[in-house]
């Protein structure tokens, strides 16, 4: 196990209402926050230097998460600790620091480890809840097409799911693929094609390689 | 704060629910409107450097646009903090909410709430509206409807907020005089403080409102349209203006004698979304000495003060360490004047450059100084410059008292593209006061010369050159040596911006974009108006009209119905030639210019003399003396 290292990758949540803001929000409190710390943070080089921040996968606006993953690069060699403890005094409770670990040198980027994400997801409740999803399982396919401004994106929902359980009247467990080729499928798409209201969804954990990731060591068989 | 609330649970207090309570415990219902608005961002609060203040006596500073536009400025931020600092004084904000987000609170039967507590307006003792543009008046009335606060200070009984206003616009409130119980003058850092101390004395004797209102029209400064009676002639114009109940004849504005020392907001706060000026303003001076004889702020803000540079220097560590933010705004009205502007710059790029941290000047006068003061700033990412000449000719420039000349400019343009700019903007403005055909023509003439300049050097370079106008309409505005001018009829603006849309088509390479004069006019109209206005914007806003400085939501048509429904005749307030002697609707308000120093500004202007910068010796203008005050300079 490495201690000290250039590249630092965090476990940090968004929770309360920080879940509104947009993936851009968040780089940039991000990046004031490393600015506050006065960590050696490296800069990209060019008109517009920005703070080399990079995050494993970008949380819909609206959706809570207890395991998000971001790496952070420094100029210089710090212990994981060390700079947990310093940034994440620069942070507000909804976007707490949870782990960090030191990134070995060639190791790839996390969005590119990235195979899924999984969500606990509150629905307003349906006794017949258990039944539909069943339903919905059995089918092979499920097409669904995605309007974005002047684009549609086609894709298949039951393909892009790896799991989805049913917990009581208003509880779904869901466990997503993710591909770096493909559009990404999102929980909401899942829950409207059920035809059920959501009321809370929140991502409970980033998926690599492998199994879950503590953060991103292990990953989906 | 709702934030903290959301995540830890809700602490319920004894007694029937409050608003505020009904909403916390209600969270599924506010969850679910935030996730259907479009920017919920807007509407979270909870900001990096936000600390609840805790007090009896709860202020709500109110902004009259978005979260967005009202967080970038500055003046709010300046008494944000001094209040939050004020013992027994809760400060929280509200911002007017868009469009969405009003219907959603309708649909759910939500008043208006602070985004600190989530505290009704209603429930407010003292609520203070900044004033920075006309085209917000509508929304004070929206936000006033919406936080359940009776619109009219004659129908707010002891229960009711206080609901005060300032800003630049407060130099001819008339307009909203019924809507407002006082009116702050000039600067708030103190006066502020005076109107709480003044509210809290009142709350513990329990005098009744009227009293509370004879009691704030004693401090020096503030401003109670009710205790004045206006009388008209028969030509509609003012006959008198009459102050009731021992209520000052005059008002004269406050300001911050020294800003060596003035409190600053250190405690700023860091938006999670992006803001129209998402960075560290440094307010590096007050006031202007220049003299441009269209500009209110020029006048209005006088007189000059600079803040020492090593309090900036303090302040910017303080505020870079504690935001995080990369760009600190060396902000004033000229900064360009800041008598020790290259050191300053120079100081903090050697401090904070290492850190990505970079400084930007919002306003450069047009000369070579500017350039490289620019050029040590941007050597880098030289992203684009900005100058504003104003008038096309020399003729027309010298009339307003510009004091910049083609040379000037073209100096200027030559530096910043040998220097490696290749983007500049020009602002101008059309139906300035004896202006002809020629004058018109002139921007196009000018702004071609700058075009050649440009193309010179891009040949000896690499990449073309952009060249872009921005042509407004000029707006009369009190307490200016035009106060009396009439803003010529929006034909004739529409005849003047198609000659020089004409006079542009010759040189397809230069953008041109022309502001809708129908918004310039209701500015004229609102700008000079008296309280007789008032009643027409009760009737656009009843009819729907707010956010009207956002010109997807102006409607011009309902504007000229309400006008035309309340017997208002727009053109008399935005059109009309004034007399001298002519008693207008702001003559009670003092901003310490003399009205017969603006006068024969007026004079002068006809005649095409120019009146030298007051840096170089005192032009007269009155502000010093009425004030008791003195232009104060950083290097003395």
């Amino acid at each position: 196990m490495v201690e000290r290292g250039k590249r630092i990758r965090f476990k940090f949540i968004k929770t309360g209402e920080l879940k509104y803001i947009s993936h851009l929000d968040l780089l940039r409190t991000m990046e004031r926050a490393t600015r506050r710390s006065r960590l050696p943070i490296r800069y990209t080089e060019g008109f517009h230097p920005r703070a080399k921040i990079q995050f494993a996968s970008a949380l819909p606006v609206g959706i809570a998460s207890l395991g998000e993953l971001m790496d952070i690069e420094l100029t210089e060699e710090l212990l994981a600790g060390q700079a947990m403890q310093e940034m994440g005094g620069q942070l507000p409770a909804t976007l707490a620091l949870k782990e960090a670990r030191v990134v070995p040198p060639g190791e790839g980027p996390p969005m590119s480890l990235v195979r899924g994400a999984s969500y606990q997801i509150r629905v307003e409740p349906q006794d017949d809840l258990a039944q539909r999803v069943d339903g919905w399982l059995a089918k092979e396919t499920i097409p669904w097409t995605r309007q974005q401004k002047n684009k549609v994106r086609h894709l298949d929902l039951r393909g892009a799911t790896s799991k989805l359980e049913v917990l009581g009247r208003e509880q779904l467990e869901l466990l997503l693929f993710f591909s770096s080729e493909a559009t990404n499928v999102r929980p909401q798409e899942i829950i409207a094609s059920l035809k059920l209201v959501p009321l809370e969804i929140v991502r409970t954990a980033i998926w690599g390689q492998g199994v879950l990731m503590e953060p991103l060591e292990k990953g989906i068989e | 704060m709702y934030a903290e609330a959301a995540i830890c649970g809700i602490i319920l207090e004894k007694g029937p629910l409050s608003w505020r309570e009904r909403i916390l415990i209600d969270q599924k219902m506010w969850d679910a409107i935030l996730s259907r608005v479009e920017k919920p961002a807007r509407y979270i609060g909870g900001e990096w450097n936000q600390t609840p203040s805790e007090g009896d006596l709860a202020v709500c500073l109110a902004f009259p646009d978005v979260y967005e536009v009202g967080m970038s400025h500055l003046g709010l931020k300046i008494l944000y903090q001094i209040l939050s600092q004020k013992p027994g004084v809760a400060v929280e904000r509200a911002f007017a909410p868009w469009l969405d987000m009003e219907r959603e609170l309708q649909a759910a039967n939500l008043p208006l709430v602070s985004m600190e507590s989530h505290r009704p307006l209603a429930e407010f003792q003292i609520l203070g509206f900044t004033l920075q543009y006309e085209l917000s008046y509508t929304n004070v009335l929206q936000m006033l409807s919406l936080g359940k606060v009776p619109l009219f200070t004659e129908e707010r009984t002891e229960k009711h907020p206080l609901v005060i206003a300032g800003g630049p616009c407060a130099f001819n409130p008339e307009p909203l005089a019924p809507f407002l119980d006082a009116v702050v003058l000039g600067e708030g850092e103190d006066v502020i403080c005076e109107i709480v101390d003044c509210y809290r004395k009142w709350q513990e004797d329990g005098f009744s409102r009227g009293e509370l209102l004879m009691a704030l029209a004693k401090i020096p400064g503030v401003y109670v349209p009710s205790l004045y009676n206006f009388t008209y002639r028969a030509d509609g114009t003012i006959e008198a203006i009459q102050p009731t109940g021992g209520a000052p004849g005059t008002i004269t504005k406050r300001v911050v004698e020294d800003l060596a020392g003035a409190p600053y907001p250190e405690n700023w706060l860091v938006p999670y979304t992006e803001i129209v000026h998402d960075r560290v303003m440094l307010e590096i001076m007050r006031g202007c000495t220049r003299g441009c004889r269209f500009c209110q702020a020029g006048g209005i803000y006088r007189p000059l003060r600079e803040r020492p540079q090593s309090e900036l220097l303090d302040l910017a560590e303080k505020l870079v360490s504690s935001t995080g933010y990369d760009e600190i705004s060396l902000a004033s009205l000229s900064s360009s004047d800041y008598s020790k502007i290259a050191e300053l710059t120079r100081a903090l790029l050697a401090k904070y450059g290492e850190m990505g941290v970079g400084v930007s000047l919002p306003s450069l006068r047009t000369d070579k100084f500017a350039i490289e003061l620019a050029q040590s700033i941007e050597k880098v990412r030289k992203t684009g410059l900005t100058f504003a000449p104003e008038a096309g000719s020399q003729r027309l420039r010298d009339v307003i008292n510009k004091g910049v000349t083609e040379d000037d400019l073209l100096t200027t343009a030559h530096a910043a593209f040998s220097t490696g700019w290749r983007r500049l903007k020009l602002y101008f403005m059309i139906g300035l006061p004896t202006e002809t055909d020629e004058d018109v023509q002139a921007i196009g003439e000018l702004a071609r010369k700058v075009l050649a300049i440009g193309r010179e050097h891009a040949k000896r370079g690499k990449g073309g050159v952009e060249l872009s106008l921005s042509v407004s309409t000029f707006v009369p505005k009190p307490q200016t040596p035009f106060q009396w001018e009439p803003q010529p009829l929006r034909e004739e603006i529409r005849r003047r911006q198609k000659l020089l849309r004409d006079e542009m088509s010759k040189t397809r390479s230069i953008k041109l974009s022309l502001h809708e004069p129908e918004d310039s006019f209701l500015e004229a109209v609102l700008a000079r108006g008296d309280r007789r206005l008032a009643s027409a914007i009760l009737a656009a806003w009843q009819a729907g009209c707010h956010f009207d400085s956002w010109s997807e939501q102006f409607s011009f048509r309902t504007w000229l119905e309400a006008f035309q429904k309340t017997g208002v005749d727009p053109a008399f307030y935005a059109n009309r030639q004034r007399q001298e002697t002519e008693i207008l609707p702001w003559d009670h308000l003092k901003s310490g210019l003399k009205k017969s120093f603006l006068w024969q500004e007026r004079l002068r202007a006809y005649r095409g003399e120019l009146t030298a910068d007051c840096r170089g010796g005192c032009r007269g203008c009155g502000v010093c003396p009425e004030l008791g005050v003195a232009n104060h300079l950083a290097g003395e």
